[in-house]
């Protein structure tokens, strides 16, 4: 017996559908594999993690984090990031520790956390958090992504308190005004000047 | 017979009143006396005449009238039981020391009152006068006085004239011949810029027929010039007034002479005196820019750091290496160098003091090697009370005064020093006091310091220089002050026309380095003070005359070979000018050392600094900046308040007063009174805040004022200064410790007016061919007035040519536009202040951003990585512009100082030492 024809409406109808397939395999493919850590053009983030709202009633201190999706195949011996803030609201108290290692390679001790250089006096007064580290061993104390870790990977914590003359309902804006990874080769630095290095502000939101 | 005669009738004319018509127009507390001899001046024992000669008056009470069988001339003019210092002391002192001769050759006759000297005064017979501040001597109304009975006054001159004519006085000719300024009153010192013309004027002054003092102008008169009295450069002729006109070819002490004439009546004799005038000749030249001696400095630290690779106790064993590579920051104080040092060091001290046995002292008879040893430590940040078992600072006050003088001078001195390097306590409180005073009674008659303790005999440049240093500290009280200004007005007098200084009869180079660190100290440039350049070379030119290029090393005599001791102070004098032009702590003033606890403690008077634009233009309207900076904070002394009190020149306004983003816990005020007083007071009225400096960077810049023109005119010099500065910490005036006064003394300048464009350009640094920068490049900063864009700036001489870029920085600091270039180091400086060099085109030419190595318009951690690599030769040599960014601190190398600078001022908002240096340092053209 032998097959009857198909006609032509149905086999257009086939092809469509096909596509439609495909492209929908394809797209359940990309938000299977897409690593959401990363753009779809392969930056790393950086990003201020911000808490729930804050109670205008809060009089302790608080922590802002600021994570990073990843890093490049380099080391990357120096970074640096400004931080635009109102500080007139806010009083930024200094920078802890984040959960992100350098390398320690004149140590036996595979790896330790870089110490930040910051003034909050003076970040306070200018309303801009600029924060710097600086590797001066050529390499020796570097980040790298073998030593990021699979959950949040933490540079640094700002540490925040709320001036009196916040206001509840209010919303204040952390907005990075620069941020760089910066590696010898500077065409392997990761770098909001150059795009290669996207960032995510945040917001402080303050409630009752 | 008609000689005796003739003396008899000249003593007896000397009693007989005359009216004064002229006098003296300065005094000082010395007496002058000139002797001479129809013509010229006498020569003393070592041939050099006896011209206007300073004698103290501590000198001549040592003439004992007693000793010389001369108790009858003891003269109480006062009846209160003391006698006077007379003329007869100055004569006598002036026959026996200067002359050489010895009095019992000498015929002393009369009475008192009534004396004269019948023969062999000076070796010559009674055939003399004599004069008081170019007149008769007078005793009193009516009545005339003789040597006896003339009292001395400080300032107060004698000349003493003999002659062969014994006809002399009858002669209309007669009488001793003077110079005058332009008041008409005699004097013996000119002043004169070279080059220029300078007027002086020949008066003779004598007596009428009733021995009333007249003067006569001189007319048609030869006056003599030169280097050296009768040593002749020229000769010029007086006019029908009397008034001549010479012109120095060049800098320095020139000499004015007359030789004694001949008579009208007496013609073929000699009847008047010769006369004698000195004249401080300052360049002509165009204010000289402080040279950059940092690639001589540096190569020498380095040379030095190489040779003494373990350092030592001991003066030959690399203490002053370590003192030299400390305060040259060459290494920083926590360098194995230095920490190495220190541990040999314990060991050395608890083994010597132990075996001296002597409360800390480390030699039994020489107090100078705790001295040197304290010093050296405080210059690592390392406290000399404690050093292994042993207080090396209380060694002073349990040994007492005795041992530290016990090697003269130097002992006293030098104990000073130490003291005071780290404002060290000692149980002693006298002790200091006792080390100035013993100084004070040291110093030599013609102002200066030596080993020797016969205070006629000529001072050495290296004691004056040194008890400069030591008595800075005190310098408040009247005796050190006035004491220190003869020391320098001395050592200017020493200098040789090539720069340099001499010892013992040989120019050296550690006499320069003495007079070097003494003037930085003091606040005086000694590359650009008009006190210390002789034919347009400064000290600074003639300690670099010594150096070896090739060894990096420096001579003791030029021609000798590379020496240690010379080394080492050639390079600590670089280092405390290096210091000073950097607007540094000096030398011995360990102010700025980090001592542990004691790091944050301000143990030094806070030094503040006045920046400002060498030149504006005279446009109505106009505005420029000012900047005020201090050396040093603490900002947990808890300062509550800041005032200060500028002059500020006619013809300026001041439009605002801002404090810098350093600065806080407070706000401004200020105002300008009509009398151009401008106050500025910093603090929080309300809530009393403590005032806090941000970041570690010194100097930091507190205020920057913003005046504007309102009436000036080209040519004229607008000089401003901090009159007053303190930081207060409370308000209670009766407590001393309420209060820091804050040295002033370099806070002022100058602000040339000018029309239209003008350059001016200062060197930023030059390269030292260690780290990355070559020693044939250096920057220069290029101030361009009358120019509001930012025009592209072009420099083109003829055989090079360079684009400025354009520093914002620089330009905002000082409210004048500022380009900046790397240039070849060959190009004179002078090129950059010349207009036809340069063209100016358009309105937006490329900027600079120092720290940007990148040039991507951010200053992050690339540009920091970027100093780091290229110290670390990862990446490739910079380029001209990459040298401009990366040397923020103005050194003569790209290195890791540089990456920490960028970090500095990222972090705590510093200003780059590059931007203060430029602002800073101002030449004119």
């Amino acid at each position: 017996m032998s097959k009857r024809p198909m006609s032509p409406e149905n086999k257009k109808k086939l092809i469509i559908g096909t596509g439609i397939g495909v492209f929908l395999l394809l797209l359940i493919l990309v938000f299977l594999f897409i690593n959401w850590d990363k753009t779809p053009f392969g930056a790393p983030v950086l990003t201020i993690e911000t808490p729930q709202k804050i109670s205008i009633s809060e009089t302790d201190e608080f922590m802002v984090d600021i994570t990073i999706s990843a890093f490049g195949d380099t080391i990357y011996p120096a970074a640096s990031m400004s931080i635009a803030f109102d500080s007139s609201r806010l009083e930024f108290i200094g920078v802890e520790e984040g959960n992100v290692f350098i390398r320690n390679d004149e140590s036996d001790v595979a790896q330790k956390l870089p110490e930040w250089s910051c003034n909050p006096s003076q970040c306070n007064k200018t309303g801009k958090i600029n924060i710097m580290y600086l590797d001066t061993t050529g390499g020796k104390n570097a980040f790298s992504k073998e030593l990021l870790s699979d959950e949040d990977n933490v540079v640094l914590r700002l540490k925040f308190r709320l001036r009196g003359s916040a206001r509840k309902n209010d919303v204040y804006d952390l907005i990075f005004e620069d941020a760089v990874f910066a590696a010898s080769d500077e065409k392997d630095s990761l770098a909001m000047t150059t795009d290669t290095l996207k960032v995510r502000n945040g917001k402080i939101v303050i409630g009752d | 017979m008609k000689k005796r005669i003739l003396s008899v009738v000249l003593a007896i004319a000397m009693l007989i009143t005359a009216i004064p018509l002229m006098s003296v127009a300065s005094k000082s507390e010395y007496v002058y006396i000139s002797v001479s001899y129809d013509d010229k001046y006498t020569d003393d024992k070592n041939g050099d005449p006896i011209a206007y000669i300073p004698v103290s008056f501590e000198t001549l009470e040592s003439v004992d009238l007693n000793e010389y069988g001369l108790s009858e001339y003891l003269y109480d003019e006062d009846g209160d039981g003391k006698y006077e210092l007379t003329a007869l002391q100055l004569i006598i002192y002036a026959h026996e020391e200067l002359y050489g001769g010895d009095w019992s050759d000498v015929t002393f006759t009369g009475s008192p009152g009534s004396s004269y000297f019948a023969g062999g005064l000076f070796g010559r017979d009674e055939n003399l006068n004599y004069y008081l501040n170019g007149q008769y001597p007078l005793a009193g109304a009516g009545w005339g006085a003789t040597s006896d009975q003339i009292v001395l006054e400080a300032g107060d001159f004698i000349d003493l004239a003999g002659f062969t004519s014994w006809d002399f006085y009858m002669d209309s000719g007669y009488g001793f011949h003077y110079f005058a300024d332009a008041n008409g009153y005699v004097t013996h010192s000119y002043t004169a810029e070279a080059g220029k013309a300078c007027d002086i004027k020949l008066v003779k002054g004598t007596k009428d027929y009733e021995y009333n003092s007249v003067f006569f102008d001189i007319p048609d008169y030869e006056v003599h010039y030169g280097k050296a009295l009768y040593n002749e450069t020229g000769t010029v002729t007086t006019d029908d007034n009397g008034c001549a006109s010479i012109t120095f070819p060049s800098a320095g002490k020139w000499y004015l002479w007359v030789d004694g004439g001949y008579g009208n009546e007496y013609s073929g004799s000699i009847v008047s005196a010769p006369g004698y005038a000195e004249v401080t000749v300052t360049s002509a030249d165009a204010p000289r820019e402080p040279q950059d001696v940092s690639a001589v400095l540096n190569a020498t630290m380095a040379k030095l750091a190489d040779t003494v690779k373990s350092p030592a106790f001991g003066t030959n064993a690399g203490e002053w290496t370590v003192f030299s590579l400390a305060r040259g920051e060459y290494f920083n104080s926590n360098n194995a160098y230095f920490t190495d040092y220190y541990n040999r060091i314990v060991s050395t001290v608890n083994e010597t003091a132990s075996s001296v046995n002597m409360n800390g002292a480390l030699h039994k008879n020489k107090s100078t090697e705790n001295s040197r040893l304290i010093v050296a430590l405080s210059s690592i940040g390392k406290d000399a009370t404690s050093v292994g078992n042993w207080n090396l600072v209380e060694a002073y006050s349990l040994n007492g005064f005795d041992w530290v003088k016990k090697q003269g001078l130097n002992g006293t001195m030098w104990a000073l020093i130490a003291l005071d390097s780290n404002n060290y306590e000692i149980s002693d409180t006298t002790l200091r006091q006792k080390c100035v005073d013993e100084i004070l009674a040291r110093q030599h008659n013609d102002g200066g310091w030596a080993l020797s303790a016969n205070l006629d005999y000529a001072s050495d440049p290296d004691m004056t220089g040194m008890a400069l240093q030591a008595l800075y500290p005190y310098r408040n009280q009247a005796a050190v002050a006035e004491a220190c200004d003869k020391a320098f007005a001395c050592l200017s007098e020493m200098q040789h026309e090539n720069g340099t200084f001499a010892s013992g009869g040989s120019e050296c180079s550690e006499s320069c380095a003495w007079v070097i660190v003494a003037c930085t100290t003091w606040g005086i440039n000694p590359d650009t003070d008009s006190r210390f350049v002789k034919n347009g070379k400064s000290v600074v030119d003639g300690l670099l005359s010594h150096y070896l290029a090739s060894e990096a090393q420096f001579q003791h005599i030029v021609g000798a070979g590379a020496n240690g001791m010379a080394t080492d102070q050639s390079c600590y004098a670089l280092v405390a000018y290096n210091r000073f032009v950097n607007g540094k702590a000096s030398l011995f003033d360990m102010s700025d050392v980090s001592f542990g606890d004691k790091a944050e403690v301000i143990v030094g008077k806070p030094v503040a600094t006045l920046g400002l634009p060498a030149e504006i233009t005279d446009d109505v309207g106009k505005t420029f900046n000012a900047t005020i900076s201090i050396d040093q904070w603490n900002n947990n002394a808890g300062y509550k308040l800041i005032d200060l009190v500028m002059n500020i020149p006619e013809g300026l306004s001041v439009t605002s007063v801002t404090a810098e983003s350093r600065l806080s816990g407070g706000t401004v005020n200020y105002h300008l009174d009509e009398t151009g007083k401008l106050r500025v007071v910093y603090f929080d009225a309300n809530n009393h805040n403590d005032i806090t400096v941000s970041g570690t960077a010194f100097p930091a810049q507190l205020f920057t004022i913003t005046f504007r023109v309102d009436s000036t005119n080209a040519g004229n010099n607008l000089d401003i200064s901090i009159g007053g500065m303190s930081i207060k910490l409370n308000s209670d005036s009766t407590d001393d410790g309420s209060m820091i006064v804050v040295d002033t003394a370099k806070a002022n300048g100058s602000v040339s007016v000018v029309k239209g464009i003008s350059y001016s350009a200062v060197c930023l640094y030059t390269g030292d061919d260690i780290d990355l920068i070559p020693s044939s490049k250096k920057a220069v900063a290029v101030s361009v007035t009358g120019v509001e864009s930012k025009a592209k700036l072009t420099y083109n001489d003829g055989t090079k040519t360079y684009e400025f870029k354009y520093s914002a920085e620089i330009s905002e600091k000082t409210g004048v536009a500022t380009y900046v270039a790397l240039v070849d180091s060959s190009v004179d400086m002078a090129q950059f202040v010349n207009k036809a060099n340069f063209t100016l085109e358009g309105d937006n030419t490329e900027e600079l951003t120092f720290g940007d190595a990148n040039g991507d318009g951010v200053v992050n951690a690339q540009d920091a990585l970027s100093a780091v690599d290229t110290w670390l030769r990862k990446v490739d040599a910079p380029s001209d512009d990459e040298i401009l960014a990366l040397n923020v601190n103005s050194d003569s190398r790209i290195n890791t100082f540089d990456a920490l600078g960028i970090v500095e001022a990222y972090v705590d908002g510093s200003e780059y030492i590059v931007v203060t240096k430029a602002a800073t340092l101002t030449t004119t053209n």
